[in-house]
């Protein structure tokens, strides 16, 4: 359960556990949730960089996941300045209930027995930091201190009597319409996981550095005050809100009965409303803490600042990418795709579209198949789909089917995933239909490449394709911005670029160009040094 | 296990101490020996009040009995603390909510309480918006199908991206359903499994939720499976007529949904909609021949000349071959 419990033998072990001598004190600590080192993807991606251009930066890891088993082997080979990797879980394996009358008796004596010592001993502090955080949307020193109490346990949280009181408190005054038993569980279920992740050890360090807020944002602000070291914050996606639209669907919160099914509802559940507080309560905690809060794009940082982030701790460091030594990037204009020999005119080659990611719902590639169909009735092309698809293999069976249903398999191919380095040379036009993105690294890349690209507009792509204002536009457009889930408009920029390479070719040198002067690696790497030295020095 | 003694020995020492009081009250008949006998009596009560190993409101009842009752009491006590319930499901288990019927008030205040679904899927507000787009995915109807694509095509980026997602998911909620529905009709080919297969197949025509690059391909899967089940069944095989002419007609076919009518007109059960389809058919291959005459405004006449009309009208509709030679 903790960064302690290592000696388990439930074949799950940490870095620290391999080397028998204690781990020497890091200077950061990376609270890391649901991702780096056993999720890939581009925060994973983005933090692997990180430690791997910082070699004179010791790294701790804090990796907070769900549950132990939950994840399968690491996907990165861990860079040798990482010091330690810690494991984190929010949720305790199954255990089996009081079987028997004996056992049980015994555990009714241990409440009791709880409850007498906690009905002398005073309320603890962090029940009235979580009683706060959903009663009062104001963040304070106090609140955090509270929370760094760390002194409620899992079982006074279950069975105490101050526990149910609060339950009942905030019962009557968030939720009166829903069934109180439902209301009972899911705090029960949201604040067990919180009780565990603040009473869990976090490795030492000179400063911590959460990859997001809620979970990770939580254990960094309150080792933060625990240890009086600071705390920075890089979000990729907005947390709270990416939370909230996943509980407006959330098929486990049950809706109040709404008598008549045809009537609608005027307000959403107490519920949803409840857990979606609770997770912008974490990030308000996160931000208030935070010295230096960062966001890749200026369209993350203003919703940042609207979901309460302080306007003098906010800053922007864009994702980077490496530049292709002597690639296509590098190349002249007469050796890229659109001047090699067989694209001459006369010699008609069908346009190569690539779609780079995973192939998962929240990419929408099914959109992206169906602008490929729409395109294809007007101009030839080569379609791949470049990626894995094992992590969802339901969607990937689903956008197969789809291809055969469109009787287009000779013209889109899956061709799995491919290396970084080969990958954009056969490609024409790259094409991100994604429904919520951060920063993308596949636009970077495929800039870096010289190649144009269609993305749909989401998180950080019209600022990538179209720049930020002043020298960045005066660039020029690096490619097509569409809107989200439409096919039309995807299949209409595939076509006007397939109709023109000169288009293609201006893109590619724009995006090319960009890249060069904004989104480097070696840029965003001086920056993040220039913040720890900052942050460490202070 | 082995059975908890504890209890059982407190109350034959509470019993012991009671049997005492009695025997001295029967022993000694002066006034004072009742204020001894009565401290022996509340002495058995609070020696069963601390018992060990019951719960302690199960060590309320059996003291109390105990005080009560003397001698007696203690036997009820007994069982009180010995007897166990086997954990009685049906003790916990919550009894069907009793509806309550809505008043005309509360049902008016409850029908304008919400602003229309378009305004709500563009609220400021995400709590307001996540209502409409939970609302809209549970009806998942033509008309939630047509608003989501509306929003798609709105300015504030937000609500595009809710309903795209909501609109993914009906998707991917179709495709699951579609994909079941056929492996059933393979796995256990039948006439009903085929029907099944067949209607959630075309639904995502009848909603909308098709791509139209998708219509020609759902409508041969959905056209093989009512082929199917006509086949299993050609007894009934006309029953079908009204699905397969109500696919044929959303596919932009009216001919073809015209030629599947007209053999079961007149001959099947569900005659209404098949003449209300029949009419839509009609009216869309601008076959107005096969058309009723439109019912002329009724005028104050002789009660036979209107029924005449009437009847008339009716078997125009029972056989349009009628109306070609009608005349006014």
């Amino acid at each position: 359960m903790t960064a302690e419990d290592h000696q388990e033998p439930d074949g799950s072990r940490s870095m620290s556990q391999v080397d028998p001598e204690p781990a020497p004190r890091a200077q950061v600590c990376l609270l890391l949730e649901g991702t780096y080192p056993y999720v890939a993807g581009g925060v994973s991606s983005w933090v692997h960089g990180i430690i791997s251009n910082l070699p004179d930066v010791t790294f701790a890891l804090l990796h907070i996941g769900a549950q132990r088993g939950g994840y399968g082997p690491a996907r990165y080979i861990l860079p040798a300045n990482v010091a330690e990797l810690s494991e984190l879980y929010c949720q305790a394996g199954p255990s089996s209930g009081p079987s028997s009358i004996a056992t049980r008796e015994e555990l009714e004596r241990r409440i009791r027995g709880l409850r007498r010592r906690r009905a002398q001993a005073p309320v603890s502090r962090t029940l009235v930091a979580f009683h706060r955080m959903h009663l009062d949307d104001h963040v304070d020193d106090a609140l955090l201190a509270d929370l760094a109490r760390a002194d409620l346990s899992v079982a006074e949280l279950l069975h105490g009597d101050a526990a149910f009181a609060v339950i009942r408190e905030l019962y009557e005054r968030l939720a009166p319409d829903v069934s109180f038993l439902d209301f009972f569980w899911h705090f029960r279920a949201m604040h067990v996981p919180l009780v565990r992740l603040l009473t869990a050890p976090v490795p030492d360090a000179d400063c911590y550095h959460s990859v997001s807020t809620g979970y990770a944002g939580l254990v960094g602000a309150v080792a933060s005050v625990r240890t009086c070291r600071p705390f920075l914050l890089t979000e990729h996606g907005l947390y709270a809100r990416e939370r909230d639209m996943e509980l407006s669907r959330a098929a486990w919160i049950r809706d109040p009965d709404r008598g008549d099914a045809r009537l609608p509802n005027a307000r959403p559940s107490s519920l949803r409303r409840f857990w979606s507080r609770c997770f912008a309560a974490l990030s308000r905690v996160a931000y208030h803490q935070a010295r230096r809060i960062v966001a890749l794009s200026e369209v993350l940082q203003r919703k940042q600042l609207a979901y309460g982030a302080a306007a003098h701790k906010v800053m922007i460091i864009p994702n980077g990418v490496v530049e292709p030594p002597g690639g296509v990037a590098d190349a002249g204009p007469e050796q890229r795709p659109e001047q090699r020999p067989e694209q001459r005119p006369g010699r008609a080659r069908p346009l190569r579209v690539g779609f780079v990611g995973r192939v998962v719902p929240i990419k929408d590639v099914v959109t992206f198949l169906k602008a490929c169909d729409l395109a294809l009735r007007s101009v030839d092309l080569d379609v791949r789909i470049i990626g894995p698809d094992n992590e969802d293999p339901y969607y990937a069976r689903r956008c197969k089917a789809l291809v055969t249903m469109l009787s287009r398999d000779r013209e889109i191919r899956f061709v799995g995933p491919q290396p970084a380095a080969a990958l954009y040379a056969e490609l024409d036009v790259v094409v991100l239909t994604s429904f919520s993105e951060g920063q993308p690294l596949v636009i970077l890349e495929a800039h870096a490449a010289g190649l144009p690209v269609i993305a749909t507009d989401v998180g950080g792509c019209r600022e990538l394709l179209e720049g930020r204002g002043g020298e960045d536009q005066a660039l020029g457009p690096g490619g097509r911005v569409t809107r989200v889930a439409s096919a039309a408009e995807t299949a209409a920029a595939i076509i006007e670029l397939a109709e023109a390479p000169w288009l293609r070719r201006r893109m590619g040198e724009a995006g090319r160009a960009r890249v060069h002067a904004y989104y480097r690696t070696d840029q965003m790497i001086d920056r993040y040094r220039a913040l720890y030295r900052a942050t460490l020095g202070a | 296990m082995r059975a908890d003694r504890r209890p059982c020995v407190a109350l034959g020492a509470a019993g012991a101490i009671d049997v005492a009081a009695v025997l001295l009250l029967g022993a000694q008949p002066h006034a004072w020996v009742v204020l001894p006998a009565a401290l022996l009596h509340v002495a058995a009560a609070v020696a069963v009040l601390r018992l060990r190993g019951a719960e302690p409101t199960r060590r309320l009842l059996a003291a109390a009995m105990t005080f009560s009752l003397p001698l007696i009491g203690l036997v009820m006590a007994m069982l009180v603390v010995r007897l166990r319930g086997r954990g009685g499901d049906e003790l916990v288990a919550r009894p069907a909510p009793v509806q309550r019927s809505e008043s005309g008030a509360e049902l008016a205040r409850r029908l304008t309480a919400g602003g229309p679904v378009c305004e709500a899927l563009l609220a400021i507000d995400a709590g307001t918006r996540h209502v409409a787009l939970a609302s809209l995915q549970r009806d998942a109807d033509a008309r939630a199908i047509a608003v989501l694509r509306w929003s798609l095509a709105q300015p504030d980026p937000d609500p595009v991206l809710e309903a795209a997602l909501a609109l993914e998911e009906l998707s991917a909620r179709y495709a699951e359903r579609s994909a079941e529905a056929c492996a059933e009709a393979e796995r256990r080919p039948s006439r009903d499994s085929a029907l099944a297969a067949a209607e959630v197949v075309a639904s995502a025509i009848h909603n909308g939720l098709a791509e139209p690059a998708l219509l020609p391909a759902i409508a041969a899967r959905a056209r093989a499976c009512y082929g199917t089940a006509a086949r299993l069944d050609e007894q009934r095989a006309g029953e079908l007529a009204w699905a397969r002419a109500r696919l044929e007609l959303a596919m932009g076919d009216p001919e073809a949904a015209l030629a599947l009518i007209e053999p079961v007109l007149g001959t099947s059960a569900c005659e209404e909609r098949l003449l209300e389809l029949h009419r839509d058919a009609a009216h869309a291959a601008r076959r107005f021949e096969l058309l009723p005459p439109a019912e002329p405004v009724p005028v104050a006449g002789p009660r036979h000349e209107l029924e005449a009309r009437h009847e008339r009208n009716r078997s125009f509709a029972l056989n349009p071959s009628l109306a070609m030679s009608w005349s006014p």
